[in-house]
Formats: structure tokens, C-alpha cells, sequence
């Protein structure tokens, strides 16, 4: 978008939309953790929960990510305020978790689910103890959608997943 | 309107996949079965095997002290986000699910992959979360790295690696029989598993 074209006008503008859905999307999803944007937005995220850690200094972020446009869109970085660090851990071809290098891929029309032995943020060097009934932030950065915020909850160390 | 559409699609894809005629795999829940179990069948079973360790007390442990009762053994390590407090707590749900006669009687024994960083303290600090409401405490047991990869190495897992992070993430279940005819691998369902299986090979039912 260096360079204005006449579509950038339609491109800049579908922005501004999009960027409105997700400041709407993000008030019940900063409440409930589940399905959260508005239908424009182009990233949604739903089902997200940390489970309560039983290591004082790692935990793990799970969610689901829609994609609902027609263009794949890729999960670039993570970054949570529950600890110093955080990564995107991805199963490996050998069913090894490993830090993603390129990023996770969401498929135009398609959902990816990060679960437990497939995938997951990792939190690090966690700022204080995690409880449940509290929300750890994570913002989620896409190549296309940029930015997406979610609240995700703190559940019982034995609790069921929210689905 | 979107969302309801979306929802819909994935009732209509669900029952696709259930009833079609080229049904996906979900998960683990199609591979196949040996016998009476919803975990893994292991044909032929493995044998308990014999290791001595320390437990978080720093007392040795024999895992022969274990014979004769329904047993889950699972290696792991506390630094782990992951795949290891998910299996602990399907392991601790699936214990609680159980009669009083078969909770009481199941051992849960964790042997730590990360001998450098976890200590029997740090062990014991982490078991603590999960075992809290259960009549029997869980084992946690650590030892010299080559004493924890021939423990590996009886249970017939794949010894792990990269400081114990990359590890095998199988929970054999030993039966009262000292064999273990089942084991399990982190799934949605694998604290259901876990329940459905262990009165099978409680006491109760080989004798």
C-alpha cells in the first residue's frame, strides 16, 4: 500500500470497517472468551483458555482461529501480558512441539484449532500466579488482519476445555 | 447471520464425517482397538517392568511396589506447558471418576524426563496440583539421567531428548495382572479413555 491506487481507496476503506468490527468484537469477547468478533471481521477467535499451570513459571494458551475471508491468512507472532516471553509452539512433522518459524497458516474459509499435542502460545517466565476465574491478554498478530486481542480465561487445572 | 451460517456448516460437515461412506479420522478415536479397551490395545502386553528410582522424598523406589494394583506411569517434566499438566489432569479425572474400591487402589507414578530441573521439591510442588482430592497421592520419582533412561527403556517408551523436553507422551496403565494390556496418547477424550479402562484391569475384574 505504498503507492495509492484506486482500489487502495476500497482497500483503505474495508479497513476501516474491519478495524471498527474488531474494537465492537472485542468488548464480549474480552468477557466470555468465545466467539467474538463481528461478522465483518476478517479474524475470529473463539473457545480460548489458559489452564490453571502447575509449573510456577509456564503455561499454555489454547483458541481456535477463524478464518472468514476468502484469502489464507497467516498467525505471525504472539505476544501475552501474563509473562515475560511468549511463542507460538506448533507439532512438528515428527510430532515434536517446536517454536514456529514461518508462522501458522489459516486457510481462506477455514478454522485452525491449537490444542493440547498440536499446538499452543507458550507463556513464559509468568509475571504471577495464574488463577482461575482470571484472564491472561494475548494479542495475536496475522499477516493480513494484523492485530486481533483476545481474553482468554483461566479455567481449573481439571476443568473441561470451554467449547 | 455469518456465524449461524459457519455453525451449521460444521453441524452439516460433522455429520458428514460420521456417516459418510470415507469417514476422517478425528483424533485418535478410529485407530484400531485389541480387546476390551478404549485406549491403545498392546498385543502382547507389556510386562510391569522393574526400575528403582527416588522419589520427592529422596527415598528409593522400587516400581515393584507398585505390582499387584492398576497403575498409570507416565514420563514428563514440570517445565512443560503443554502435553504434560493436560495428561495429569486426565490421569486425576479419570482416577476421581472412579469407584471408591478402584480409586483407592490406582497408582499414578510420573517419572521426570528433566533430571537437571526437576528436584524431588519441585516434583512434588507440581503433583500437588493434581493428585489434592484423591485418596492415593501420586509418585514422583527422579534419578541419575542414565538411571531415568533405563526406565524408559523397561517401559519399552522412546527415551527422550533434548534435556528430557522432547519425550514420549505415553501413558501405559499396568494392570493387576503386572501387564499392561493398554496405553493412551494425549487426546480430547483421553480422560474418558483413561475411566472407561481402568476397572477392566482392577483387581475386581481378573480375579
Amino acid at each position: 500500500m505504498n503507492r495509492l491506487r484506486p482500489s487502495a481507496f476500497v482497500a483503505a476503506a474495508v479497513a476501516v470497517v474491519g478495524f471498527a468490527g474488531l474494537i465492537r468484537g472485542a468488548v464480549p469477547q474480552a468477557v466470555s472468551g468465545g466467539l467474538g468478533g463481528a461478522a465483518t471481521d476478517p479474524i475470529v477467535v473463539s473457545g480460548a483458555y489458559v489452564r490453571e499451570p502447575a509449573s510456577p513459571d509456564v503455561a499454555a494458551a489454547y483458541f481456535t482461529v477463524y478464518n472468514t475471508t476468502g484469502t489464507d491468512d497467516t498467525l505471525i507472532s504472539v505476544a501475552s501480558g501474563a509473562g515475560e516471553s511468549a511463542a507460538l509452539m506448533i507439532e512438528d512433522a515428527s510430532g515434536g512441539m517446536q517454536e514456529s518459524a514461518a508462522g501458522l497458516r489459516i486457510p481462506a474459509h477455514s478454522s485452525v484449532t491449537l490444542k493440547p499435542g498440536k499446538g499452543h502460545v507458550m507463556i513464559e517466565h509468568l509475571v504471577g500466579t495464574l488463577r482461575p476465574g482470571q484472564y491472561v491478554n494475548l494479542e495475536l498478530d496475522f499477516a493480513n488482519a494484523g492485530p486481533v486481542n483476545v481474553s482468554a480465561p483461566v479455567i481449573a487445572i481439571n476443568a473441561e476445555p470451554p467449547r | 447471520m455469518r456465524r449461524a451460517v459457519l455453525l451449521l456448516a460444521l453441524v452439516l460437515l460433522a455429520g458428514c464425517s460420521s456417516g459418510g461412506a470415507k469417514p476422517k479420522p478425528s483424533d485418535l478415536n478410529n485407530q484400531p482397538q485389541a480387546g476390551p479397551y478404549q485406549g491403545f490395545g498392546l498385543v502382547p502386553p507389556l510386562p510391569r517392568p522393574s526400575f528403582t528410582l527416588t522419589d520427592t522424598t529422596g527415598k528409593r523406589f522400587s516400581f515393584s511396589q507398585t505390582a499387584g494394583h492398576p497403575t498409570l506411569l507416565y514420563f514428563g517434566y514440570t517445565h512443560c506447558p503443554d502435553i504434560c499438566p493436560t495428561t495429569m489432569a486426565d490421569i486425576a479425572q479419570a482416577v476421581a471418576e472412579q469407584p471408591a474400591a478402584v480409586r483407592s487402589q490406582t497408582q499414578v507414578v510420573f517419572v521426570t524426563t528433566d533430571v537437571k530441573r526437576d528436584t524431588g521439591h519441585v516434583i512434588a510442588a507440581w503433583l500437588r496440583h493434581f493428585d489434592t482430592d484423591l485418596p492415593t497421592k501420586f509418585v514422583g520419582l527422579t534419578g541419575t539421567q542414565a538411571q531415568i533412561d533405563a526406565a524408559q527403556a523397561a517401559a519399552h517408551v522412546v527415551l527422550a531428548e533434548d534435556g528430557g523436553q522432547t519425550h514420549a507422551a505415553d501413558v501405559l496403565l499396568y494392570g493387576a495382572d503386572d501387564y499392561a494390556h493398554v496405553k493412551y496418547l494425549q487426546s480430547d477424550n483421553e480422560s474418558d479413555q483413561i475411566a472407561h479402562d481402568l476397572p477392566l484391569v482392577s483387581k475386581e475384574a481378573s480375579s
